[in-house]
């Protein structure tokens, strides 16, 4: 996703005729936005059903956490393949999510209006309260957030396919104190929501992550085989062809931002045997190219994001994936529906406009090994955004979520992956 | 005092539409001659990949194909169909021939809101799959061979539905020759289309082209060679293409409730037939030639418009919208299925008739999804074209329409 949703930072930069020189230096910045919690949850439903899906209005369950580790490898000339590793109970999740109209304006202090669920249509909801817990119950957080339905088939099962974005809005234990926000895609089901939360905590103080090693996942059977998770990062190169511009309509206006980076392996991963401990963020070798366009989705709108009212953006992408020769192999085209960005501080150059959000879509259209499929794209993403020629900062979290029944995607997991 | 209601009949403020300035079936032949263009588009494979909707740019990732537009690109062919009612069912056989030409078409999308203007590009609006979404065919160009082109301008709109649980985007569009080369120079004519979005984001359905021909220079006065049927390229969608008039000048259309505001209702009834449009891309041009079969039932529409507004322009259509309700009858007169539908985006045009300058008249095309059906159509999804030109006072019709119905298991073939 162009982060381009930035289109204005939202602090001074954007005043300033031409970009005064950063007294922190690109490498310093992309350490300190990278001083993050990343890390992946796997939802299960706990067999209580919803008396009936559609019709629904509610869903308040509670349902557990599962490790979730995804590791995508080189592609080849084969194509593009990750493993999908779902592992041992980390927790529990409780939600209270509600259907809500199009319209309505959602908030955590606002009970939504009783709307039902018709399978039939793309609708919103509320996660009025996320509260996730891990290990014993002593670290989490609470959240808030929202989402939409998209009726969807995989193989021969029609389901309710579900992305949102959630804001942490309060931590306890470990996460007490930090700031943060997740992706959720995957389906809402007769039993709950059972799919990937996608989750990006900052952690300036480390003391969510841990610099030793964490034990091994306890892999389990997977609970949805007829879908592959594809999980890379995308960071900005150097050179002119990752240098951001403008698009700008026949009027000669600015309607957004065009915004290239690099895709890259990644490795997030956590564990709660010793209390919640996640790994630093692994980024590995340049394996392709984003080129995307992004703008604010409500023109006009201010430039700030708070917990409360987040700038909304949106966006469309490809997603090329390169082989040891450089040759693309498949690629993706993404529409961004939704995103949701908030203003963040960072404590070690509190000047900085930094960023950090969230933003879900379908997967449009498939290139290369990726044609004819279809799924979801979403991504949790930190950025210091300074607009054109101004530096530009980032670490994206992007997954595709593709429909997959026949596992053309799905690499065999194994602990000694070697992918760096 | 009388508690009865008044008869139905016009508002002293109404026009007589039935009145007749020109003899009915005077008004009948002028409206007949158009050249129908009945087409099948097929995506040109691979397209997708360099499409973009900024040519002109293509580092300015705005244009990606498909975010806020979609650059189509398909491969016209000669169709050709034509309805029975036997046994109790409907069937409609469907056949796709040799290749004729090509349909160039850049939608982009736009907010509900934005009016029909061929000066400018709507403000940018992201292709959401899973939502009915307007758009705009920017550049709209229909080509046979390398000198007969029609460029038209108009709006269309995406229709999503569920197709067995599979999510599938129907689009529909409509639109007004703006300039012809060939035999196409200096002509008046509409242009609907209605199918499928396909995963690689091309168009794969029918096109109709309607043009007015009074010299009958593409008219063929000939029979047509024969298609040459190719495999058929969509297995999922049937389409029913139907002839309208009225049965005779006797029958009368009346005005019913005011909707509201300026608009009007007119209630009109027509008969449906089958019809085949068939069509050659020959060397020298495209030549047509229509063969009108069965008579299928009637057809009652009610159609929604600003009676106030001047005739509509290139620039300047004016909208409206119909309901419409499509009756299937054996040979007994048995009803054995119904297809309810109606136009949500219509455009009209004012008709102006050389041999009749007195004679009103009105050019109008549109699209609008189905919403019901029974008997055999019962659970019926897809869409409804029309493109048609009418007399006023008299009431003619010269209708030509398609129901575009998705039929995976192939029950109406």
């Amino acid at each position: 996703m162009s982060s381009s949703s930035v289109l204005t930072p939202p602090s001074s930069s954007a005043s300033a005729p031409s970009p005064a020189p950063s007294p922190v230096t690109p490498e310093v910045i992309q350490r300190l936005i990278d001083q993050a919690a990343g890390f992946n949850l796997f939802v299960v439903p706990d067999g209580h059903n919803v008396s009936s899906l559609d019709g629904a209005t509610e869903f308040v369950l509670s349902e557990t956490l599962h490790r979730f580790d995804v590791i995508l490898q080189s592609p080849t000339a084969e194509g593009v393949r990750a493993s999908n590793a779902f592992g041992e109970s980390v927790g529990k999740v409780d939600l209270k999510w509600f259907m809500i109209p199009e319209s309505f304006v959602a908030r955590p202090d606002r009970q939504p209006p009783t709307m039902r669920l018709d399978p039939s249509l793309s609708q919103r909801f509320a996660m009025q309260e996320t509260t996730f817990s891990f290990g014993d119950g002593r670290d989490g957080f609470r959240s808030f957030g929202t989402g939409r339905t998209f009726p969807m088939k995989v193989g021969n099962e029609s389901r309710i396919v579900v992305g949102a974005i959630g804001n942490l809005t309060e931590g306890f234990g470990k996460f007490r104190g930090h700031v943060g926000n997740y992706t959720v895609c995957g389906d809402l089901t007769a039993g709950g929501f059972k799919g990937n939360i996608l989750v990006r905590i900052q952690d300036d103080n480390g003391n969510l992550r841990t610099q030793g090693q964490l034990p091994p996942i306890q892999p389990q059977n997977d609970p949805d085989p007829q879908t592959t998770y594809l999980l890379w990062a995308a960071q900005k190169g150097k050179g002119s062809d990752q240098e951001n511009s403008a698009s700008f309509g026949p009027d000669g206006q600015i309607r957004g931002l065009n915004i290239p980076t690099q895709l890259k392996l990644v490795e997030l991963d956590f564990a709660v045997a010793n209390g919640f401990q996640a790994a630093n963020m692994n980024v590995g070798k340049v394996v392709g190219r984003e080129i995307g366009f992004g703008r604010g989705s409500v023109p006009g709108a201010s430039p700030s994001g708070s917990d409360l009212n987040p700038f909304l953006f949106e966006g469309v992408a490809r997603y090329s994936f390169f082989d040891s020769s450089g040759k693309t192999v498949g690629a993706i085209t993404t529409n961004v529906l939704e995103g949701r960005r908030f203003d963040m501080r960072l404590p070690a150059a509190p000047q900085l406009p930094a960023l950090r959000f969230g933003f879900f879509g379908p997967i449009l259209y498939g290139q290369g090994c990726f044609e004819g499929f279809e799924g979801m794209f979403y991504g949790s993403t930190g950025s210091v955004f300074n607009p054109p020629p101004g530096d530009h900062v980032i670490t994206h979290f992007y997954m595709a979520r593709i429909n997959d029944p026949k596992g053309k995607f799905r690499a065999t997991f194994g602990n000694d992956l070697g992918w760096l | 005092m009388s508690t009865q209601p008044a008869p139905p009949s016009a508002p002293p403020s109404l026009p007589d539409v039935n009145a007749q300035i020109t003899p009915y079936e005077t008004v009948q032949i002028m409206l007949d001659q158009t050249a129908n263009f009945s087409m099948f588009a097929v995506p040109v494979g691979g397209y997708s990949d360099e499409a973009t909707l900024t040519p002109n740019n293509p580092n300015d990732w705005f244009g990606l194909n498909g975010g806020y537009g979609i650059d189509l690109l398909s491969n016209l062919h000669r169709f050709e169909t034509i309805a029975q009612v036997r046994s109790g069912k409907v069937k409609a056989p469907q056949e796709v021939g040799q290749e004729t030409g090509r349909f160039h078409c850049l939608c982009l999308f736009s907010p509900d809101d934005f009016k029909w203007n061929t000066k400018q590009v709507p403000p940018p609006h992201i292709f959401d799959p899973w939502r009915s979404q307007r758009f705009v065919m920017q550049e709209c160009e229909v080509t046979f061979g390398d000198r007969q082109t029609c460029q038209c301008y108009g709006i269309g709109r995406t229709f999503p539905i569920l197709v067995n649980g599979r999510h599938v985007v129907l689009a529909a569009g409509v639109a007004n020759l703006m300039k012809g080369t060939g035999k196409f120079e200096g002509r008046e004519g509409t242009l609907i289309f209605t199918g499928t979005l396909t995963r690689q984001l091309g168009f794969l359905g029918n096109i109709n082209l309607r043009v007015r021909d009074a010299e009958e220079t593409i008219v063929s006065k000939h029979d047509l060679p024969s298609i040459e049927t190719i495999q058929d390229p969509d297995r999922e969608n049937t389409f029913i293409e139907l002839r309208l008039l009225k049965h005779d000048k006797h029958v009368q259309t009346k005005f019913g409730p005011p909707p509201g505001g300026s608009q009007v209702s007119l209630i009109t009834p027509s008969e449906m037939r089958a019809c085949r449009y068939s069509y050659i891309g020959a060397p020298r041009g495209p030549k047509t030639s229509m063969g009108v079969g069965q008579l299928l039932g009637p057809m009652s529409a009610t159609v929604f418009f600003d009676l106030g507004a001047p005739p509509g322009t290139a620039e300047n259509p004016v909208p409206f919208t119909t309901d419409e309700l499509y009756t299937f009858n054996n040979s007994r007169g048995e009803t054995v299925g119904t297809v309810s539908c109606g136009v949500v985006e219509g455009i009209s045009f004012g008709l102006k008739f050389p041999q009749a300058p007195n004679q009103p008249g009105v050019r109008f095309a549109g699209f609008g999804p189905i919403t019901g059906g029974t008997g055999v159509f019962a659970g019926a999804q897809g869409v409804l074209t029309v493109n048609s030109l009418i007399g006023i006072s008299p009431h003619t019709l010269s209708l030509m329409h398609c129901l575009h119905l998705v039929d995976t298991e192939r029950r109406l073939r």
